[in-house]
């Protein structure tokens, strides 16, 4: 049933202003609409939030997460961790220092705060982000750098409701992504040794962050010329120039830079903003994407604003990332309506303003689209991540955090095949066209089968049983060092096995299981026992239910 | 799978309590699963069993520093071109190829099993291959005047190149993909398909009708807790009752995954496990289950089979004098078990195995590394292979020279068309059928290559 629109005077947030709200913010959710909206705003619906969204509608518990202080992971690593080389230089570090306590608690931090942070949205948001600026510890040199990895994803968070111009100008200058993709230490061409500038940062920049390889419509298709053929957004010229205009990057450091290459090449590695090595930047005049001219003696703090403001301002940024966002949040394959209609307000927010990723992420969540969802869109949807096929479960039943200092949260990062900031390479897990012949046929996509693969959804499905008879809070597994779940409210409604079903309808899919299969599951669980020896009452219903609920098409299809 | 969590999920079989009399009852599936398998073993798997094993070395691999050329002007143009990048001439391994004789080509010093392999006649060299949409001279791709792949130096367009073998035109299906769609019937009357991705899919394996399986380094697992026939039944409702088109496509994976597991484990785990054979490495361990697969095809009848590993790390736009050296050891190491754990089983002249690449690399230096070139060298490995012979024709690798597109990116000579083309042909694919499968292949004069026998 779709989202039912009430008059302005009936809303029930008070509507203080003489500027007339827009029919999106004056929308109230039922129940299940609340958690299939809150599965796309956050890791999962919880009961509480469902609750809060229920009462005071969506786009104000979207206003409410703005306002939340932003859950960040190097302070947190930084108090628990006694060394950082990549932060305070080793100093304090012992000869035997062990990266790998930290790259577990990085990963022991996200799962904590996609299961209980209270700024949920912006969470997600970052970790949206994180799938498109990618960088990754699946890399040489960042596998070892966990405070490195952890500013990273605080800059993301930091930046997810910000305008899209700072957030590329921070990620640019990140010594995680000048380690990842070869900004930094990138020197200008030297005639004596041959050699000329690193194109990788320069190219995944335009082709991956900003305007894609070819140029869009704001509907997001892609644009033909005159023979049919896509129009390309750029030429490896550009590539090469806009190579040179971003040379002479380097690693923080407190020393002042001289010119030798050694000491520009020796600079030990530390995490935060990179510094410009005016010896080693070309400064000369360079023509980049479009035919722009930028003149020379700009510096390389000048030159990099040159190709951030000519990149941020081409018509394809909006449909390019927007579309990219709608697909990790909402749906995979929008409608080019509704791709439109984001893009209009990634070009103007109302105020003028151009890549306001605050008023872009709540026009997505809020589009009519969205809240229709699969009652007006039969393909409306997203084959759910991994991630969020374990954290939603988490959420809908109030579960805890890790047991600190343990392996679990960093050994689920490769069970799932999937993880924060894990990417196999700079193209993602998945990427945004990625589907199979089947659905190509019927004009679809759908990214996550990548990760959903036999193989994968084995051992993924397996992970999820063994958490379901685990972590149950009423009978811990000694085990188990992950979060346990509140089972109280499932162990109850077990008495009566409608009432657990719905229960499980209720908090996992904000819908109903199909007909035909939902009678069997309760005549089934009708014959299993309530009293089974050494297990809570009502344990052998509850974790028969869930194990067949989380396996299902039903639950692994986020409407 | 992480070994701990797979020892803990093994484990946890003794905790699950399923309700009465369930815990001995054997999966019904499974158990007609295995009879039926055993029927087959009389119908026979053939003689007439190929397998193509495709590795495809993600991230663009320099493979202009995998084959060397040696003569004292072959070297020194290489050594110019190259500057830092330069592999020194003494750590060269030296090759004799047929025609051409000593002391002009070498490989790389971390290769020594792929020199062994070459001069036993088990594998060749392709010079300079790469995506074409028809022969193109350096003046034709400057004056644009014929057509071109599209994004030249684009990471994900030019692996597709690859997996399509098609540098133009439009389609989703991988060319051994098109092809397997050509062979109907050869994955014999198992329902394993003939595509199968070792750890992940890929699209050179995907056809328009072939749906490949992918499978575990490890092997297969089953979906746990569902011992109990009821509750299979109820697992199994559920995902028949699927109409969501996203939702199922998962159903159909899930029920191929629980079928085919049921046919596989017990004959993998019967089968050799080519224990201390392989490097542990991520190539190594893909590898290994390639031959453990081909180890039991006999007992699962199928007649063709196209396997797809991958190794990444070949993106040495950084560091590459630092890395290179330990991405070739692996390589060759992985290679070289293959070879010889196919030739330990017999399989040597069924199984032919090759390399993909997105793209050479740049011939000059960024100052640590290189960039993302066009042309480069690929391999071919196999009993069937006409070894110990370089195809094609390599470039000159004279910067701004005729082959050089600028900056040492090299013009392909010979096309993934004509590379795929030759494979298919040993594979069976006929000749009606090779002008729809690679439908560019025409445009070359040259369209077997010759390689195999």
């Amino acid at each position: 049933m779709a989202g039912f629109l009430l008059p302005a005077a009936l809303a029930l947030t008070g509507c203080s202003g003489s500027v007339a709200q827009p029919a999106a913010d004056q929308v109230l959710l039922s129940q299940n609409e609340a958690v299939r909206f809150l599965n796309r705003a956050s890791f999962g619906a919880s009961p509480a939030d469902t609750a809060r969204v229920v009462q005071i509608g969506p786009a104000a518990w979207i206003d409410e997460q703005m306002t939340q202080p932003t859950t960040l992971h190097l302070p947190a690593m930084l108090a628990q961790m006694a060394c950082a080389p990549e932060v305070t230089g080793d100093v304090n570090c012992p000869g035997d220092y062990d990266y790998f306590p930290a790259v577990r608690l990085r990963h022991e931090l996200f799962w904590n705060a996609a299961i209980a942070a209270p700024d949920q949205l912006r969470q997600r948001v970052a970790f949206a982000l994180s799938q498109i600026l990618v960088v990754s510890e699946r890399h040489e040199e960042l596998a070892e750098l966990p405070f490195m990895l952890a500013s990273y994803h605080d800059e993301l968070s930091q930046g997810a409701f910000g305008d899209f111009r700072s957030l590329i100008e921070a990620v640019s200058k990140n010594a995680a992504m000048g380690e990842y993709l070869g900004m930094v230490k990138n020197r200008k061409a030297d005639p004596v040794t041959n050699t000329r500038p690193d194109e990788n940062f320069a190219r995944e920049l335009m082709q991956l962050f900003t305007i894609g390889l070819s140029m869009l419509a704001p509907d997001g298709s892609v644009v033909l010329d005159g023979g049919g053929q896509p129009v390309p957004t750029y030429t490896q010229t550009e590539i090469e120039e806009t190579a040179r205009a971003l040379t002479g990057w380097n690693f923080p450091s407190d020393i002042t830079p001289n010119s030798t290459v050694e000491d520009f090449l020796d600079l030990d590695r530390r995490a935060g903003v990179m510094q410009p090595w005016p010896a080693f930047h070309d400064d000369g005049p360079k023509v980049i994407v479009g035919g722009v001219p930028v003149p020379g003696g700009l510096g390389a703090e000048g030159d990099l604003d040159a190709v951030l403001d000519t990149l941020c301002n081409h018509p394809n940024v909006g449909p390019f990332i927007g579309k990219q966002l709608i697909q990790r949040l909402v749906t995979s394959n929008p409608s080019p309506a509704y791709v439109a209609r984001i893009s209009a307000v990634w070009a103007d927010d109302g105020s003028g303003r151009r890549g306001q990723l605050g008023a872009v992420v709540k026009a997505i969540l809020l589009d009519p689209e969205a809240i229709r969802g699969v009652e007006a869109t039969p393909h409306f949807g997203i084959i759910r991540e991994p991630v969020l096929r374990m954290s939603t479960f988490f959420r809908a039943f109030n579960a805890g955090s890790f047991t600190p200092g343990t392996e679990l949260a960093w050994e689920f990062a490769e069970v799932l095949r999937q993880g924060p900031l894990t990417a196999p390479s700079v193209f993602n897990f998945y990427r945004p066209t990625d589907t199979n012949q089947a659905l190509a046929s019927q004009g679809l996509v759908a990214p996550e089968l990548k990760v959903t693969t036999h193989s994968a959804l084995t051992d993924q499905a397996n992970l999820m049983t063994f958490m379901i008879f685990d972590a149950m809070d009423a009978a811990p597994e000694q085990e188990w060092e992950g979060p346990l779940y509140s089972a109280g409210p499932l162990l109850t409604a077990a008495e009566v096995p409608q009432s657990l079903v719905a229960l499980v309808e209720g908090r996992l899919l904000g819908g109903p299981l199909p007909s035909s299969a939902r009678s069997q599951i309760i005549s089934h669980l009708d014959g299993v026992p309530m009293d089974v020896p050494g297990r809570p009452r009502g344990a052998e219903r509850v974790t028969e239910l869930l194990t067949l609920v989380m396996h299902s098409p039903a639950y692994t299809v986020q409407k | 799978m992480n070994i701990d969590i797979q020892k803990k999920l093994l484990d946890r079989r003794r905790f699950l309590r399923f309700g009465a009399g369930a815990a001995a009852a054997a999966s019904v599936a499974q158990f007609t699963a295995v009879r039926a398998l055993a029927g087959q073993r009389m119908m026979g798997g053939g003689n007439d069993y190929k397998a193509l094993v495709c590795v495809f070395l993600y991230g663009g691999a320099d493979t202009f520093n995998l084959l060397v050329p040696t003569s004292a002007s072959g070297y020194a143009t290489y050594a110019a071109s190259r500057g830092d990048l330069a592999e020194s001439q003494s750590s060269l391994l030296p090759i004799t190829p047929l025609g051409i004789g000593a002391g002009e080509y070498g490989v790389h010093g971390s290769v020594p099993e792929l020199q062994g392999l070459f001069e036993t006649g088990k594998l060749a060299f392709v010079g300079n291959v790469g995506p074409l949409v028809q022969p193109t001279t350096k003046g034709a791709y400057l004056a644009n005047s014929v057509g071109l792949p599209q994004y030249l130096f684009s990471h994900n367009d030019q692996q597709s190149q690859w997996h399509l073998a098609r540098a133009s035109g439009s389609g989703y299906a991988g060319w051994a993909g098109r092809v397997l769609d050509r062979m109907p019937g050869v994955g014999g009357s198992t329902s394993l398909s003939p595509a199968i991705g070792i750890g992940s899919t890929a699209q050179v394996i995907e056809g328009d009708q072939t749906s490949p399986y992918v499978i575990g380094e490890g092997g297969t697992s089953p979906i746990e807790s569902y011992d109990d026939p009821a509750r299979a039944t109820l697992r199994d409702a559920l995902l028949s009752a699927e109409s969501h088109p996203l939702g199922r496509e998962y159903a159909g994976t899930m029920s191929t995954a629980i079928d085919i597991d049921a046919q596989l484990s017990g004959l993998l785990a019967a089968g050799p496990s080519f224990d201390g054979v392989f490097p542990e490495s991520e190539l190594g361990a893909q590898l290994r289950m390639v031959a453990r697969m081909i180890a039991i095809r006999s007992q699962l009848g199928v007649g063709r089979q196209v396997f797809h590993v991958g190794m990444g790390g070949f993106d040495t736009h950084d560091n590459q004098t630092g890395l290179l050296p330990g991405l070739f050891a692996s390589l060759s190491a992985a290679l070289g078990a293959f070879q010889q754990a196919m030739d330990s089983i017999g399989e040597s002249q069924r199984v032919t195995t090759f390399t993909h690449t997105e793209f050479g690399r740049t011939l000059s230096s960024n100052g640590q590394g290189s960039d993302h070139g066009w042309g480069g060298n690929g391999l071919v490995m196999g009993g069937a292979v006409r070894g110990q012979q370089i195809y094609g024709t390599m470039p000159d690798l004279t910067l701004d020279g005729p082959d050089d597109v600028g900056d040492g990116r090299i013009l392909p000579t010979t096309s993934v068309d004509q590379f795929a083309g030759t494979l298919s042909k040993w594979f069976g694919l006929g000749q009606t059928q090779m002008g729809l499968v690679f439908p560019n292949l025409s445009n070359f004069s040259n369209p077997d290559l010759g390689f195999m026998t």
